[in-house]
């Protein structure tokens, strides 16, 4: 008797690092890709793509990875303004998504976050612990998407592995 | 043994399902229900362990968690040290065996040690074993301790688990508060969640005939769980134990019977809003002489195993208490026909209630048992008059004993509240609360039903509505029972013949505790060490009070200023595999992956970690290849020809914003603000206090944009160094920092032929020396690979670091192996490298850089700019060397035998005596440049001492080594430029 969940593991996504102000991101994005979020740890979608607010002025755009190269163009990370940064990072977290009825048991497992809903809602993301390690978690659908640095992805299969033992 | 104590009716069990259980290689039956202690006692088995110091033998005494005597081992699947026997669910196939016994628990022969119990008094451990020292008896004296030892592998099938929850409401207890509660709670429509120890809800209902809203107590429970079980914001759990109570509302549980059989066990975190804490009471033990004879129970417990697990334990019984509470028992305990000989009361007077309640029984009131007879089993006990002394001998098989209640206080202790002394019901009960915690019923002192639901109702009530719910109005009714007590923490024990125990776990007497105070062990906190009262897996819950009771008397001063010893978590033995959850096998560490581990482990490379939880490869030996043979093989192709190393964990930062290079220059020791776009430097970061904290490179990108590189071990580290200048020493300079360490996978080329290998695996960068010189980068297309190319050496020799993305990196390996074919291609360790840097005289972070070094120790006064006004460390490293004190500087050490080799590490003294070092060996490797053995030292004054001898001092030798410069290999630098 385990688990019901279905898991994808080490999925890549494009992702881009923002820092600036708010008023220097906006004026040189905001046109190009539409509206930041202004609540912290929360995330807005426009389309594809998702804008995640992570820390004081600072942002992660993500998009499937097969929208990197056209984000790249746009974003121009070696020439926008030098009050702001971006970097492309795709490949320093590799995502592990998750659902099924039991993924809340999981997520419970790996992480210290309250997930209930009234505190973690649908369009919450942060960084948190999962299985001892930092993580970018979120919702996605009725489960959750998570990022680890990339480096520990096999760790984080072992950790699942073990979990999921029966 | 065919279950001849079992009653053919009654109780709790399932008489349908029967169990097969072994113990102590003997076969048994038992029912569904059932615990170990009950099936065992069912068998007639009475004696079920050895006591922990004297060996003596040990029956059940409590029913429950109080037990302080009847630890098992249990073997194989379940396979596990030290368990209470009446805490073990019986299972079908169940073995256990009785712990600290040989050959047999009833033939024993440790029991010895009771003839010689004058000579080994409390506290004489620590007079004897102290010369010539403690740990020479350690071993023999821990194999001797009374206790199990740990499984020698971890269970076969299964697996540990650990979760985290959130929840408005926990509620610890499922007895009639904790029940009631839950139910409340829920109806209000708050989160709850209700936690229960034992197998059952009920708690103490379970074992007696209370009634509540004029309908038997179990029934009510029934009702009760039934309507919570349909409420889907209540999670309801038996057989789960909160253990530990936190910071913050955390609450640790421990659930033993999991609805998935794969997990052993599971360890929950509960953060609650509000912990209810209905923990209710342990019954305390009288002391005695032979109080723990096998047969000699807590009358509680005989109540119990009678109305919940059918069980007749004895034919004819002594009752002896100091409070109400047995007199509430005794109708269960004649309807099964035990037969009560009498009823010891050690109250002068003995409440008219109570005596309505003896249906003529023989009460002896104002009197004491003094002794027990027997050994295995009671066959006597002599009871004495407090006023006159008469004794009487009456002659029974089991004794039911009862101190009073103390309120399990352990949880309220645990999350800081303080205690008091109740004197109406002597007991501690809760006084003060610290966290956000209500405690009702029994553990708050609170006995009688009526006011316990009393309790509950306003508790409920005041914290809905902090919570904005709405409270729910619930009605439950029960009597009020009487309870009264006169304390009476021992007999009169002043002859001193038999054994009278206070903690029937660790074998403290009264005799003990007396040698603790005649000794000036005043306080309760040092008596629980000398005597070891209170300690172990009990935690002194039936014992303590009488302790606590007797320095009281002894002192003549009141409970409250003795006080309690520290209740500690956790409240019940909890197994490591819990509290550890999926933190086993391959992730008991955690681990780093770069994408070339898997081909590494492929091609047989021997794997280790190396610094920042990287797994990486040292070396990769062919055939039956020894280590050694594989490093000079992956050097000497470096050094003549091409190799390659997976460079990707060295740290790895983007810095833009306009006052990059005005922090670079603050926090490295050489000036980088003035590096063209393209290229770079190498450079030291220093501590405040002036030493040397990493080292590593930066290069421009643009106006703005710059990246850097660190050493792997110290990404981390060095990442928090620049948060923290950013944060608080110059939060005004504009610099935004992107860790890319895994953005930037790297493989470096290595060797006279590496610019031949570039070149062949077709790039667009133009490769020749005067286009893209040493300490400069390109971007371009490599192997058909984006990529960003820089040109550093760590080994010496002509290198170029290709930078790709992770997702490209395991490609491009495979392309440069394919391509170096030709050239004789190796991949290379980190042994190899340590072997080539050290050839080089490079310094490396945690061999020449030890935490004590600066830049002029290691000869590297170049790197610390008199151009800067500042930089981090500048002053610290100034004032330091203005003091003019010896240091101990870097040098090369060629041992006088080429052949012999310097442990790393090893001490240099002045000519080798034994006198204090004047340096150490920091590295020393065979250098397949020099055909010998080279190394690297820090020693005094070791820059003015090139061509003298070093003596470096071993346990069994001394090596001469001669001191020279620490440049064994192109001391001037042309192949790395080349």
């Amino acid at each position: 008797m385990g688990y019901d969940i279905k898991i994808e593991k080490k999925i890549l996504h494009a992702l881009f690092d923002i820092k600036g102000s708010i008023k220097d991101v906006n004026s040189y994005l905001e046109d190009q890709i539409g509206s930041f979020p202004i609540e912290p740890n929360s995330f807005i979608k426009h389309k594809n793509l998702k804008i995640l607010y992570i820390g004081s002025e600072h942002w992660i755009i993500q998009a499937p990875i097969e929208e990197e190269e056209s984000l790249l163009r746009l974003l121009a990370p070696n020439n926008c303004p030098s009050s702001l940064s971006i970097v492309l990072i795709s490949d320093t977290l590799t995502f592990f998504k998750i659902n099924g009825a039991n993924a809340d048991d999981i997520m419970s497992i790996a992480s210290p976050l309250n997930f209930n809903m009234d505190v973690f809602a649908q369009n919450s993301v942060t960084f948190s612990e999962f299985f001892g390690l930092k993580a970018l978690i979120m919702r996605e659908g009725d489960g959750y998407l998570f990022g680890i640095d990339q480096s520990f992805g096999d760790m984080i299969c072992d950790y699942i592995d073990l979990t999921l033992a029966t | 043994m065919d279950n001849n104590r079992r009653l053919q009716s009654g109780g709790r069990i399932d008489r349908s399902k029967r169990l097969k259980f072994e113990f102590n290689g003997r076969n048994y039956y038992g029912y569904s229900g059932d615990t170990l202690a009950s099936a065992l006692l069912a068998n007639g088995i009475k004696v079920v362990a050895r006591s922990f110091k004297y060996h003596r033998p040990r029956g059940v005494i409590g029913s429950g968690v109080e037990d302080p005597a009847s630890l098992v081992e249990l073997l194989d699947d379940n396979a596990s040290g030290n368990n209470l026997s009446t805490s073990i669910i019986l299972k079908d196939g169940l073995k256990a065996k009785s712990i600290n016994c040989w050959p047999t628990v009833d033939f024993d022969l440790g029991s010895i040690v009771q003839f010689f119990h004058k000579l080994v008094p409390a506290g004489f451990y620590y007079k004897t074993f102290k010369w010539p020292n403690w740990h020479l008896f350690e071993p023999s004296i821990r194999k001797a301790a009374g206790l199990a030892s740990a499984p020698k592998e971890p269970p076969k099938k299964g697996h540990f688990e650990s979760r985290n929850a959130y929840t408005d409401i926990l509620v610890i207890g499922a007895g009639p508060a904790g029940l009631a509660a839950a139910l409340m709670f829920g109806k209000a429509g708050l989160k709850v969640f209700l936690i229960d120890q034992n197998s059952e809800p009920g708690g103490n209902l379970l074992n007696s005939n209370a009634e509540v809203n004029s309908k038997s107590g179990m029934i009510w429970v029934d009702e009760v769980v039934r309507e919570i079980e349909e409420m889907s914001n209540i999670t309801h759990m038996q057989n789960s134990t909160a253990w530990a109570y936190r910071e913050h509302n955390l609450v640790i549980v421990n659930e033993r019977e999991v609805e998935n059989p794969s997990i052993l066990e599971r360890s929950w975190r509960v953060r609650a809003k509000k912990v209810i804490i209905a923990t209710g009471a342990i019954e305390r033990s009288l002391v005695f002489a032979n109080n723990d004879r096998p047969g000699v129970m807590l009358a509680s417990a005989v109540q119990a195993f009678v109305n919940r697990y059918a069980l007749k334990l004895g034919d004819n019984l002594v009752l002896f208490t100091n409070n109400d509470s047995v007199y509430a028992y005794i109708d269960d305990l004649l309807g099964v026909g035990i037969n009560i000989l009498a009823v010891i009361d050690s109250r002068k007077a003995v409440p008219q209630s109570c005596l309505n309640a003896t249906k003529n029984l023989r009460v002896i009131a104002n009197s004491v048992i003094k002794n027990v007879k027997g050994y295995k089993g009671v066959e006597s006990v002599t009871v004495q008059s407090i006023n006159t002394g008469d004794l009487e001998i009456i002659k029974c098989d089991l004794v039911a004993h009862s101190g009073g209640w103390n309120p399990a206080v352990h949880l309220h202790s645990q999350s800081r509240g303080s205690l008091r002394f109740d004197s109406k019901i002597s007991a501690f009960v809760p006084d003060k609360i610290v966290q956000d915690l209500v405690n009702i019923g029994s553990c708050n002192g609170t006995f009688a039903l009526k006011d316990i639901f009393d309790e509950v109702k306003n508790s409920v009530s005041n914290i809905s509505t902090e919570l904005k719910a709405i409270a729910d109005e619930t009605i439950f009714e029960a009597d009020r029972q009487n309870y009264s007590i006169e304390p009476l923490w021992s007999t009169d024990l002043s002859d001193g013949k038999e054994k009278a125990f206070f903690d029937i776990q660790n074998d403290v007497t009264f005799d003990d505790v007396r040698l603790a105070l005649l000794e000036g062990y005043s306080s309760v906190e040092h008596v629980k060490r000398y005597t070891t009262g209170g300690m172990g897996f009990d935690q002194g819950k039936t014992g303590n009070i009488n302790i606590i009771g007797t320095i009281a008397d002894q002192q003549g001063v009141a409970m409250d200023d003795v006080g309690t010893t520290t209740f500690r978590s956790p409240f019940t033995p909890v197994s490591f595999g819990s509290i550890n959850g999926v933190r086993e096998k391959s992730v008991v560490l955690p681990f780093r992956h770069t994408p070339i581990t898997k081909w590494n482990l492929e091609k047989g490379a021997f794997m280790y970690e190396a610094g920042a939880r990287w797994r990486r490869p040292g070396y990769f030996p062919k055939n039956n290849e020894g280590f050694q043979e594989a490093v000079n093989r992956e050097c000497e192709v470096v050094r003549n020809g091409v190799g390659v190393y997976d460079g990707s964990p060295l740290g790895k930062f983007e810095l833009k914003g306009k006052d990059v290079g005005i922090f670079l220059d603050l926090i490295y020791t050489n000036i980088m603000s003035s590096l063209e776009p393209g290229f770079g430097k190498y450079g030291l970061m220093l501590t405040d206090d002036g030493l040397i904290f990493d080292d590593g490179v930066a290069f421009r990108i643009d106006d703005s944009r710059w990246f850097i590189s660190t050493s792997s071990g110290h990404s981390d580290a060095v990442n928090q160094h620049m948060k923290k200048v950013l944060t608080f020493d110059r939060p005004d300079l504009d610099v935004k920092i992107t860790n890319t360490t895994n953005q930037w996978n790297n493989a470096t080329i290595c060797g006279p032929l590496a610019r031949t290998l570039l070149t062949k695996l077709s790039t667009d960068i133009d490769v020749d020396n005067e286009s893209f010189p040493f300490m400069t980068f390109r971007e371009g297309m490599v192997a058909g690979i984006p990529a960003r190319v820089i040109r550093v050496s760590f080994t010496g020799e002509l290198s170029f670091e290709i930078n790709v993305a992770p997702r490209h990196l395991l490609s491009l390996w495979k392309k440069i192996m394919e391509a170096g074919e030709e050239f004789g291609i190796l991949p290379v360790g980190s042994e190899a490298s340590h072997v080539l840097r050290v050839e080089k005289g490079f310094l490396s972070l945690g061999h020449e850089v030890d935490g004590t070094v600066d830049a002029y120790d290691l000869g590297m006064s170049w790197i610390m700019s008199k151009k800067k006004s500042d930089f981090i460390g500048k002053r610290s490293v100034n004032l330091r060397r203005s003091q003019d004190k010896v240091r101990r500087e870097l040098v090369g050490l060629l041992p006088h035998d080429p052949n012999e080799a310097i442990p790393e590490g090893a001490p240099i003294t002045p000519m080798g005596n034994k006198i204090q070092t004047e340096g150490y060996t920091t590295a020393c490797v065979w250098s397949v440049v020099n055909k010998r053995w080279v190394g690297l030292a820090l020693i005094e004054d070791g820059h003015s001492r090139h061509g003298e001898d070093a003596h470096i001092r071993l346990k069994n030798k001394i090596i001469p080594a001669k001191i020279t410069d620490p440049i064994f290999h192109d001391p001037n630098g042309n192949l790395l430029r080349s």
